[in-house]
């Protein structure tokens, strides 16, 4: 057995108890005791049933007691898990940490973070993510959540794309907080230094640079919403953000010489997008737009090029109706925040605060734009975003490399 | 008559003479002093000057977020700020040891006096550099929150803080300095006391929508990242 020092002292006997396990699987979200006895009827017989010979222990936080267990084989093991909450990433790292530093310590061979808070995992989504690890070979396994028109705008508009284009692949959902991932990831992770960026990127992300296998495993429901502290639009956005653009500086290195992108496997039915078309009001949403043109020029004027700031002028006087803003610009745009951040032009904050007019600009166009249109058309309206990113990315690639060449 | 008339133009001409006499040393050490120390702040100006280019100082200021720095400086460059206060100050240095040359007890006073003074003067100037910094900042700050709330007077309102902090710092620059006295306390009371009133008045009546929002929101708490047809997460 390895090394209990990484590990907190109240779990250090339990360990010691349990000895080995070959899947550890972590439920931070069930914190009471009765969210716990609620979970573990589905989860419990899903773990025998992927490890018939081997042992397995389910991680759950210290604040729920551990009902008594009628003969599974399933090993219960309380640990102070912080709860975990999309936006507040910095808990989700700390959980990650603690889980891969336990199956270290307990020589696991696969791990399984089900982080989703408000919509609870099932014993389906344990076996589905699980499965692609413990028998295929994959190192990372991340759910591919069924889409919704105006869901995860966040990350259809940017995450996504950006890290399809910088990275080269199609990875739906890079921020999930439900995922399984192999020792080999857990230990890169735990054994790479902590340093003051040590909370950029995802697990994802960083399984991709590091060139390990990564798959996909269908949902049949929405990402989970954000938690229940979820603080403001502009707060989520500028913690999203300043999480990606220090992990595209920090792996500035990788992406420079990626070309285009690859799909990547995805196992499971994909289910039917079942969205309806629903007329919306984007009224608000663009005069938050027409405002920021109007105020925010001078603290956008350093970090946006001279033609972007024209046409966002242009932009911000067409009416709610016909308001558009056009992929290419909205490409631009993003780069160019991604450079101004690099350089920290402005405060960084207030850098990607200063973003948000610009995010619900482009949300309100294409709310108009795909309101009416049946599900296979929307899907076609973000790949076709997806390819503006990729076919820019020689301009972000030119500005990153020379930037004196370019001052605005 | 004409003897003692001659002999006090004489008297009066040797004491004027002896006096230039007197003085002349110390006026050539003065304008020496000045020379060395133009030649001095000069050598020291094109070293300072060399040295932070080869180091690229102006880039490394903005990539440690120093970059406010850049809107107080001449020609946007905080090492030109720097090599001027460095030029300057070398001179004024050379000439009040050349006032010093003087050998003369009020000018002595004076300099000690203004040598005295001098950490005060340093105190204030960084108060209203710091001052202006974080007016900057804060400003933006404000601004931006504003408009990302939707907020009607999100100019006025950074402008007023803005003039708050200036305000504030002016006034303990001041004290600092020993200028004003009671008339600076007074006058920034007044002052300050009135931007907020306006402030207050301005917010207060242009907002009252996104008041009752927020209240709304205190009663009955929604996800502000899902609204209600969007959700941005």
């Amino acid at each position: 057995m390895a090394v209990l020092e990484n590990i907190v002292p109240e779990a250090r006997e339990a360990v010691v108890r349990i000895g080995g396990a070959d899947l550890i699987v972590a439920i931070p979200s069930c914190h009471t005791t009765e969210q716990l006895a609620a979970a573990l009827p589905e989860l419990c017989p899903v773990l025998e049933a992927l490890l018939p010979d081997r042992p397995s222990v389910l991680l759950h936080p210290d604040t729920a007691a551990a009902p008594a267990q009628n003969g599974s084989r399933v090993q219960l093991l309380p640990y102070p898990l912080p709860p975990v909450e999309r936006v507040r990433e910095q808990t989700l790292d700390q959980g990650l940490r603690s889980l891969m530093q336990l199956g270290k310590t307990m020589g696991a061979r696969a791990f399984v973070m089900l982080g989703s808070e408000t919509a609870p995992s099932t014993g389906d989504d344990l076996r589905t993510l699980a499965e692609p690890v413990l028998n295929l070979g994959y190192d990372l396994a991340v759910p591919l959540y069924r889409g919704r028109r105006f869901g995860g705008l966040i990350n259809s508009s940017i995450v996504y794309p950006l890290v399809r284009a910088l990275y080269g692949v199609r990875l739906n959902y890079p921020m999930a907080v439900d995922l399984a991932f192999s020792s080999r990831l857990a230990d890169r992770e735990v054994n790479a230094p902590l340093t003051r960026d040590a909370h950029t990127g995802w697990l994802a992300t960083k399984a991709v640079c590091a060139g390990l296998q990564v798959c996909e495993v269908h949902r049949d429901h929405p990402p989970a919403a954000a938690g229940h502290e979820a603080p403001d639009l502009s707060a989520v956005l500028a913690q999203v953000l300043n999480r990606l653009f220090l992990e595209i500086e920090r792996t500035a290195g990788f992406w420079q010489r990626v070309r285009g992108s690859e799909p990547i496997t995805i196992f499971g039915d994909p289910g039917v997008p079942g969205y309806e078309a629903s007329s919306v009001d984007v009224h608000n949403m663009v005069e938050t737009f027409q405002r920021g043109c109007r105020d925010l020029l001078e603290i956008w004027s350093p970090v946006l090029s001279p033609g972007t700031l024209v046409e966002l002028r242009k932009i911000a006087r067409l009416p709610s109706e016909t308001f558009r803003l056009a992929d290419e610009l909205w490409v631009h745009i993003l780069y160019d925040f991604i450079l101004g951040h690099r350089q920290r032009v402005i405060s960084r904050e207030h850098l990607l605060r200063a973003l948000t007019p610009l995010y619900l600009g482009w949300v309100a166009s294409y709310a108009l734009e795909v309101q009416s249109l049946p599900p296979e058309a929307v899907e076609a309206r973000l790949e076709k975003l997806c390819l503006s990113f990729e076919k820019l990315k020689p301009y972000l690639l030119s500005r990153w490399r020379w930037p004196d060449r370019f001052n605005p | 008559m004409f003897d003692q008339v001659k002999q006090a133009l004489d008297e009066s001409t040797t004491r004027v003479v002896t006096g230039l006499a007197h003085l002349l040393p110390g006026l050539l050490a003065l304008i020496l002093a000045v020379v060395i120390s133009f030649a001095f702040a000069t050598l020291f100006a094109f070293l300072i000057r060399r040295s932070l280019r080869g180091v690229d100082f102006d880039g490394r200021l903005a990539s440690w977020g120093w970059s406010g720095l850049a809107d107080i400086s001449p020609a946007q460059s905080p090492m030109l700020l720097i090599v001027r206060c460095v030029y300057w100050g070398i001179i004024l240095i050379g000439a009040l040891i050349g006032v010093a040359a003087f050998d003369a007890t009020v000018t002595q006073q004076m300099v000690m006096r203004l040598f005295e003074y001098l950490p005060n003067l340093l105190v204030a100037v960084l108060l209203i550099l710091c001052g202006n910094i974080i007016s900057r900042f804060l400003a933006r700050g404000v601004l931006i929150g504003a408009v990302n709330l939707n907020l009607p007077h999100g100019r006025l309102l950074s402008l007023g803080v803005k003039w708050l902090v200036i305000v504030l710092t002016t006034a303990m620059a001041l004290e600092n300095l020993g200028i004003g006295g009671r008339i600076v306390e007074l006058a920034f009371a007044i002052l300050f006391g009135g931007i907020v009133l306006a402030l207050a008045l301005a917010v207060g009546l242009g907002s009252k929508d996104l008041v009752s929002r927020s209240l709304e929101n205190q009663v009955s708490p929604r996800d502000e990242v899902s609204d209600g047809q969007f959700h941005h997460l």
